[in-house]
């Protein structure tokens, strides 16, 4: 339609300068790994086959998918991976695991997607293969963790290949400027932020991903005073206990020092204050912190210190959650779950964990080190002091997704705490009895 | 043309139609009477999903902002691209230039648009129109959690986004208003503005009225933008029904197709609605030979 060379010309630059000027700081990440090939033993296939893999791409889960396409395809199979986000594995998953056929023979899983999966009878237990390749496999080495981060009514649905665990990541030159001490509780955050906030270089110097870790975070505050959302004795929600009032108060009493935009970060814009100095203080997963060692995205890269997420209240738990990411074999497939499962076992064995830190914390984590993981330490200590999955239930991603919203409101001042867990106890009260029907 | 060669021309296309319109149309209906889960039969419920519906004030919500999004979108682009389109028309050597800069957010896929643009606005990456806004007002303004602030990025994205093809169609309309009837009106006295009034507008008016059609159904459907200029739309009450449809039906673990069926369905009530009086008054003038 244009009417002119000169005026497609000038419609390309001003494209291109219009992308240039909105990218100022968007900064660049790391893309796939490279990686070298590991042995991957399976029987020679008389015909070709071929096996779809549905996995997000993340600098934590590429090394582990690029594993097994680059040791698996031989000997008459070919492994096939086309990048996704998140969310696109999220749907595509729903879909092909919805038919007696689908379209994928090997599926990401993480704890949070296991129950409601499991409990509809779509994805293979892998106890019986587990037990038969433990040996050959060393199977003994995966964290226990992690293999109960996968598992649901005493089964196991999927092979661990790493895990998230939120950590807290401090900027340890301002720390030392201020003369402060790692915090350890939300009350010593509250009073390192307001320390560093009075100091004027950094208006805003928390950060936390409130647009995808809402309820993580308040999860995680549950869990630090020993409570989940639903209280196992009586069976009953627990936004009115004391314990959720505590912990989203802890949450709140952040506000001041936090952007006020928070609810609208999620942990790659966490990860993007950080990077610009424009945060000191924030909780993520610990897949993300990798990127926050490495000079190429950030001037700060040698002041980052990491510890485990605080705890609520002093000598308390910490408040981090365990996510752990496996390998599922979905009930629909037509490939032998034998061959799947060796493929997948292939691509975590010690050789294939140790080319994948520090981007991922692996399910063999007896191969990270201080020195090759800079976050190592931090998960340790969290796994040590009891950090967990959520509770592995079918109504738990319902329950997030609802409670969040107002949990979000009352960072936002839109809502009272108080007015905000009677009206989630009323939500997660609906949550339970449409679970239960 | 006989009808057997009517029926040739225009069979294929027809089939096609029913198949790909027809048929998920269908199901929409029906599966807005059940609960339906990907993978399993539905499960009558009868009106269920629609009680459930009208009595979620989430929905509530994103109705209302739809709808005032369609109607405050469509305005604004009408006027814009006629500013637009009369200024051109009548610019002289630089046309070309002013036509590629304008075309620019039109050639660009809307999700891809909207994130660059939400950038501009978003203090972590670079947010260039804060840093404008701060340095001349000194306040921040919080695009993504004050909710009518939210509001009004996702319009101004949105007419960023739409203008150029509102100029472009009125930029050709205008090429066909008769001069001498301009001409007439210059000898009578009018000035530029009772031309416009009384000439140009009026000449236009069927073309302003499919604009019109065309801006209210797009703007209905608002869905891709909101996913980086509103990353907490239920939250600052800037969900559309279509990202409420999403939610519901695939985003989180409910994936309850029955209630996003049920919604689509009030949808093209709604719809409906607001469309008829243009649909009618196009049908008429294409009846009469007018447009």
């Amino acid at each position: 339609m244009l009417r002119s060379h000169k005026a497609a010309l000038f419609a390309a630059s001003t494209l291109s300068a219009l992308l240039v000027l909105t990218a100022c700081g968007a900064g660049s990440r790391t893309g796939a790994q490279e990686v070298d090939a590991v042995a991957c033993d399976f029987p020679a296939q008389e015909q070709e086959v071929e096996v779809n893999v549905l996995a997000y791409s993340s600098s934590a889960t590429d090394p582990f998918t690029n594993m097994m396409v680059a040791s698996c395809s031989k000997d008459g199979v070919e492994v096939k991976h086309a990048p996704i986000d998140f969310g696109g594995q999220y749907q595509k998953t729903a879909t092909t695991l919805a038919g007696n056929t689908g379209s994928y023979d090997i599926i990401e899983m993480y704890s949070g997607a296991v129950p409601r999966y499991a409990s509809t009878d779509t994805l293979l237990a892998l106890d019986e293969l587990f037990e038969k390749h433990r040996e050959a496999y060393d199977f003994d080495q995966l964290s226990e963790a992690m293999l109960e981060g996968l598992s649901y009514d005493g089964k196991l649905y999927a092979l661990p290949t790493q895990s998230n665990v939120f950590t807290l990541v401090y900027r340890e030159d301002i720390y030392e400027e201020f003369g402060l001490d790692a915090p350890e509780t939300y009350a010593d955050v509250l009073a390192d932020a307001e320390v560093i906030q009075a100091g004027g270089e950094i208006k805003f110097p928390v950060a936390l991903p409130f647009a995808d870790g809402t309820s993580t975070l308040f999860e995680g505050a549950l869990a630090s005073q020993g409570s989940t959302y639903v209280d196992p004795k009586t069976g009953e929600p627990t936004f009115l206990s004391p314990e959720a009032e505590k912990g989203l108060n802890a949450l709140v009493d952040l506000v001041p020092y936090m952007d006020p935009q928070v609810i609208s970060f999620d942990q790659p814009r966490v990860q993007q204050q950080l990077f610009n100095g424009t945060a000191a203080i924030g909780i993520m997963y610990s897949g993300r912190m990798a990127d926050l060692t490495n000079p190429d995205l950030t001037q700060y890269s040698d002041g980052f210190a990491f510890a485990p997420a605080p705890a609520i209240a002093p000598g308390g738990k910490t408040s981090a959650i365990l996510s752990v990411d496996g390998w599922s074999i979905p009930k629909n497939t037509k490939i032998d779950p034998d061959l799947l499962f060796r493929l997948m076992a292939a691509s975590i064995t010690e050789e294939a964990a140790e080319q994948a830190l520090p981007f991922a914390y692996p399910s063999r984590d007896n191969v990270v080190t201080e020195h090759n993981t800079p976050y190592a330490a931090a998960v340790q200590e969290a796994l040590s002091n009891g950090a967990g999955t959520p509770p592995m239930e079918t109504w738990l991603g319902t329950m997030q997704g609802d409670t969040a919203v107002l949990i979000q409101q009352a960072i936002i001042g839109k809502s009272s705490v108080q007015d905000v867990l009677a009206e989630a106890q009323k939500i997660a009260i609906r949550t339970l009895s449409g679970a239960a029907e | 043309m006989r009808r057997r060669e009517l029926l040739i021309g225009v069979g294929p296309s027809l089939g096609v139609m029913l198949l790909l319109l027809g048929v998920p149309l269908i199901y929409t209906i029906v599966w807005s009477f059940q609960s339906v889960k990907f993978g399993a039969p539905g499960d009558w419920m009868g009106l269920g999903n629609y009680a459930r519906v009208l009595q979620d004030p989430t929905f509530h919500s994103a109705v209302l902002f739809t709808v005032g999004f369609a109607i405050a979108s469509t305005a604004v682009l009408l006027v814009l691209g006629y500013a637009l389109a009369t200024l051109l028309h009548h610019a002289g050597r630089g046309r070309s230039v002013f036509l590629g800069v304008l075309l620019v957010p039109y050639v660009v896929p809307a999700i891809i648009a909207a994130t660059a643009f939400s950038w501009l606005f978003d203090n972590s990456f670079g947010g260039l129109v804060n840093f404008i806004l701060e340095t001349i007002t000194g306040e921040q303004v919080q695009w993504f959690t004050n909710t009518w602030a939210n509001r009004g990025l996702i319009l101004l994205a949105g007419v960023w986004l739409g203008a150029p093809f509102y100029m472009l169609v009125l930029l050709g309309a205008l090429k066909g208003v008769p001069s001498e009837q301009l001409e007439a009106a210059m000898a009578d006295g009018a000035n530029w503005w009772q031309r416009q009034w009384y000439v140009v507008i009026p000449t236009l008016g069927p073309m302003f009225r499919f604009l019109a059609l065309i801006g209210i159904m797009n703007a209905l459907g608002v869905f891709d933008i909101l996913i980086p200029l509103a990353p907490n739309a239920e939250t600052v009450e800037s969900q559309s029904v279509s990202l409420y449809v999403y939610q519901k039906a695939f985003a989180r673990d409910q994936q309850d197709l029955g209630l996003g069926s049920a919604v689509n369905v009030l949808m093209m009530l709604v719809m409906f609605i607001l469309v008829s009086p243009f649909v009618r008054n196009i049908y008429r003038e294409v009846k009469a030979g007018t447009a």
